[in-house]
């Protein structure tokens, strides 16, 4: 499935961020889990994440336990998660 | 005992009601034999401690794996069959309908502390706790160190630990509320997170917030004083979010050496005294100090060091003897000791000496440089008679980095090559398991020759 034009932006900050040589940002698919069996993300990652995506984005990455597994589920739940929360509309 | 959220505070005593509750259903309602251990591998910190004060008083060994992982977990179960593994869901889902994990809305939340008068001793009398030669936990070194060894603590031993570290970090007559970004799973967060709360005054936070903002939003939440537990990567995210940083009394960090200018950065943001705790699996916490102010170490009270045949030997009352992986110099001048690293990360190149953990922390010193890690020889697939090295810096100026190093070390042990990436594979305590190093540098050598 294509990317939107945000979802390719928060794959090539995935990428850029997490140094994962060895990925294209077209072959993140949309809706792969990112941690565990997907890309293999960590809760490291996870941080360096939040980070890019306080610096791009303009806003700091809340999540309880619960809420955490949603928002990075995968590409859309996070680009989702940014466009309701992104500083710079 | 726990502090936070308002809806999951708790009494000592509520904690342990409902922990031997607890205990007996552990007892109706799993098939296995009745001293089986478990496994506790509970994130939410109300939970660990209710699950391992049920242990206690079913007199059940806890059994805490060096990780999460699946396969950890099943090596842990064929080592100990009919040990039962327990998360924070199924917890929820055992208790459910009965009043174990059920909120106390009704109890008083104002002062969870004040209500709990130090009742250690009564406690003692009114539950079935294990004798004090009962092990209690039995800890998992990580990979870092070769083969998933146990580590057994006593009843004892842990009360004496906490005890320890109680009067180490000199919070005397107030309260705190602590919080951890460590997993209570390791030596570290279970000293700290758990025992404290359990066995002092000194109430946490139930949550185990990973992003700085979770942290941020958690300890303002927490009335003063406040402890935060946490690691070095972890405060290091912290300090480059941008975000102002409630006063935080006491910050501790353990599981990787700590800079200066790091601790420096937290102690001005969070208006902090930041300790560095030293210690291991194998030990617990044996030494601290606060590391804009000295690099040297104090050993906890009764803590013991002797040097035999090249190692170090450490004794105390809350661990059994045995030898430490790291190469200590005793200062002259007091009881204190220096850190030079592990021993085996001892590097030996041209004859020459030198700690691959000195060397790693050069490195992260140097211009630009966040973090940064030095691979010895033996794991370097480019060069098996230099060491290599693995950088996170912005810029990446390769040249800046190696010039600074070249003014403070032999020239023989400037990293060839010195790689830069985004990231380095920390385990969630901070580690660096050599598996992953040598995973990735394997992938950039392919890299290379593609």
């Amino acid at each position: 499935m294509a990317h939107t034009q945000l979802e390719h932006e928060l794959a090539e900050l995935l990428v850029d961020a997490l140094n994962l040589e060895e990925t294209t940002p077209e072959s993140i698919a949309p809706e792969a889990p990112l941690f565990g069996d997907g890309l293999g993300l960590d809760s490291i990652d996870a941080l360096e994440l939040a980070l890019a995506i306080s610096r791009k984005y303009g806003f700091q990455l809340r999540a309880d336990d619960t809420r955490n597994q949603e928002i990075f589920a995968n590409l859309r739940a996070l680009a989702a998660h940014i466009e309701a929360n992104r500083a710079d509309p | 005992m726990i502090s936070h959220p308002p809806e999951r505070r708790t009494t000592r005593e509520q904690l342990l009601r409902r922990a031997q509750m607890l205990a007996t259903e552990l007892s109706q309602h799993v098939h296995t034999p009745a001293t089986a251990p478990v496994i506790n591998l509970c994130r939410e910190r109300d939970h660990f401690l209710l699950l391992f004060c049920a242990a206690l008083l079913a007199h059940r060994t806890t059994l805490l794996p060096p990780s999460p992982t699946p396969h950890v977990i099943e090596a842990l179960k064929h080592d100990h069959p009919g040990a039962l593994q327990l998360d924070d869901q199924a917890l929820k889902e055992l208790a459910q309908g009965d009043e174990i994990s059920a909120s106390h809305r009704h109890s008083d939340p104002s002062t969870p502390a004040a209500t709990s008068p130090s009742p250690l001793t009564a406690l003692l009398n009114e539950h079935a706790w294990p004798s004090p030669t009962f092990t209690a936990v039995t800890l998992h070194t990580s990979g870092s160190t070769g083969e998933a060894q146990p580590h057994r603590r006593t009843w004892q031993q842990l009360r004496s630990g906490a005890a320890l570290l109680a009067q180490r970090l000199a919070l005397g007559e107030r309260r705190y509320q602590l919080i951890g970004t460590v997993p209570a799973q390791h030596t570290y967060g279970l000293e700290t997170t758990i025992l404290l709360p359990l066995l002092t005054e000194h109430t946490v936070c139930a949550g185990c917030p990973l992003f700085p903002e979770d942290l941020r939003s958690l300890l303002t939440a927490l009335s003063p004083p406040r402890i935060l537990v946490t690691s070095p990567p972890h405060l290091r995210a912290c300090l480059e979010s941008a975000i102002e940083w409630p006063q935080t009394e006491l910050i501790l960090s353990a599981t990787a050496p700590l800079s200066a200018e790091l601790a420096q950065q937290a102690e001005e943001r969070f208006g902090a005294r930041v300790l560095e705790i030293y210690g291991s699996t194998e030990t617990g916490a044996l030494a601290t100090r606060r590391t804009v102010e000295t690099p040297i170490w104090q050993p906890l009270e009764g803590v013991e060091l002797e040097a035999a045949n090249g190692n170090w030997i450490a004794s105390g009352p809350h661990f059994p003897s045995c030898t430490l992986h790291d190469v200590l110099e005793l200062d002259p001048n007091g009881p204190g000791f220096f850190l030079h690293g592990r021993s085996r990360d001892m590097l030996k190149i041209a004859g020459k000496r030198h700690s691959a953990a000195a060397l790693s922390a050069l490195l992260q010193a140097a211009p630009g440089v966040r973090d940064a890690v030095i691979l010895p020889p033996e794991d370097n697939p480019w060069d098996p008679a230099r060491v290599a090295a693995l950088v996170v810096a912005a810029p990446p100026d390769a040249a800046a980095v190696k010039g600074w190093l070249r003014e403070h070390v032999d020239p023989v042990f400037l990293p060839r090559p010195l790689l830069f990436v985004d990231t380095l594979p920390r385990d969630p305590s901070g580690k660096l398991p050599r598996a992953a190093l040598i995973e990735l540098l394997e992938r950039r050598r392919m890299q290379d020759e593609s």
